[in-house]
């Protein structure tokens, strides 16, 4: 999927499913992430990891999609996972509760650690 | 670095988002110029696209007629933005958004963005003039 700002794959197994989100976080992805997650349900795994590259940004458009991926996750009781975030992207995941909600992690090994 | 007394930048960007961009790589330019820590330059340059985001969608309702201004002031100890719209005033007693209640869904996910600007800013005011239209105003102080 590619849209402006921002190209959305996924890939997986039985055990994980990675969401990986080049580029930017914004409104303008919120049907790629949407569509994303429903791929990942199609997977045999309760495991989602939204992975970000070092260029990913995120602002209040983007935390919606992602609110929004959790609250899919709840009701299908998947564990979301989020990796390759800055400082200043944990900042803001901090100061919005999505840490409550979801599990930052180095990388994609350490899901199976956790 | 020279000694900044008081400088004035100022943009007039067309309300088509995206644009946005413009206004936050330039306040990020002259954050770094004035010294700013790389994390207040990122802190500044969410509240910047949130606010301008604001002003394209809700202030001047994305009509790219309009134009969105940014001003940046920079002096000695801090950098004002000042940010204005055509719109008619700023809804700011929205209800405070809380990560509970959106997975409940008891809030939209979304409505964010002053939360944002309020919560990574050093100081933050909204006002309206009938004859200039909405104006977010935000300082970040230099802490040397």
């Amino acid at each position: 999927m590619m849209n402006q700002g921002h190209i959305i794959n996924i890939h997986g197994n039985d055990n994980l499913v990675v969401i990986e989100v080049h580029g930017d976080l914004t409104a303008s992805a919120e049907k790629d992430m949407d569509d994303a997650y429903k791929k990942a349900c199609e997977y045999n795994t309760k495991n989602i990891l939204i992975k970000f590259d070092d260029k990913s940004r995120i602002n209040s458009a983007g935390i919606a999609n992602v609110i929004n991926i959790v609250i899919e996750s709840q009701e299908r009781q998947h564990k979301i996972f989020i990796t390759g975030v800055s400082k200043h992207f944990r900042k803001i995941f901090e100061l919005v509760g999505l840490t409550k909600y979801t599990t930052i992690v180095e990388s994609e090994e350490e899901v199976s650690k956790v | 670095m020279e000694k900044i007394h008081r400088e004035v930048i100022e943009l007039a960007i067309p309300s088509r988002l995206e644009l946005e961009e413009v206004a936050v790589d330039t306040a990020a330019s002259v954050a770094r110029i004035m010294g700013f820590s790389e994390d207040r330059v990122e802190d500044l340059k969410t509240a910047v696209e949130e606010a301008c985001i604001n002003a394209i969608e809700h202030g001047n309702q994305l009509d790219s007629s309009m134009k969105v201004i940014v001003e940046l002031i920079a002096d000695e100890s801090k950098l004002q933005v000042d940010i204005h719209d055509q719109g008619r005033g700023i809804k700011t007693d929205i209800e405070k958004p809380d990560i509970d209640a959106k997975i409940a869904k008891k809030q939209s996910s979304r409505g964010w963005g002053l939360f944002l600007i309020q919560n990574l800013m050093d100081e933050v005011e909204f006002d309206w003039n009938p004859e200039t239209g909405n104006l977010t105003r935000m300082i970040i102080h230099l802490r040397k």
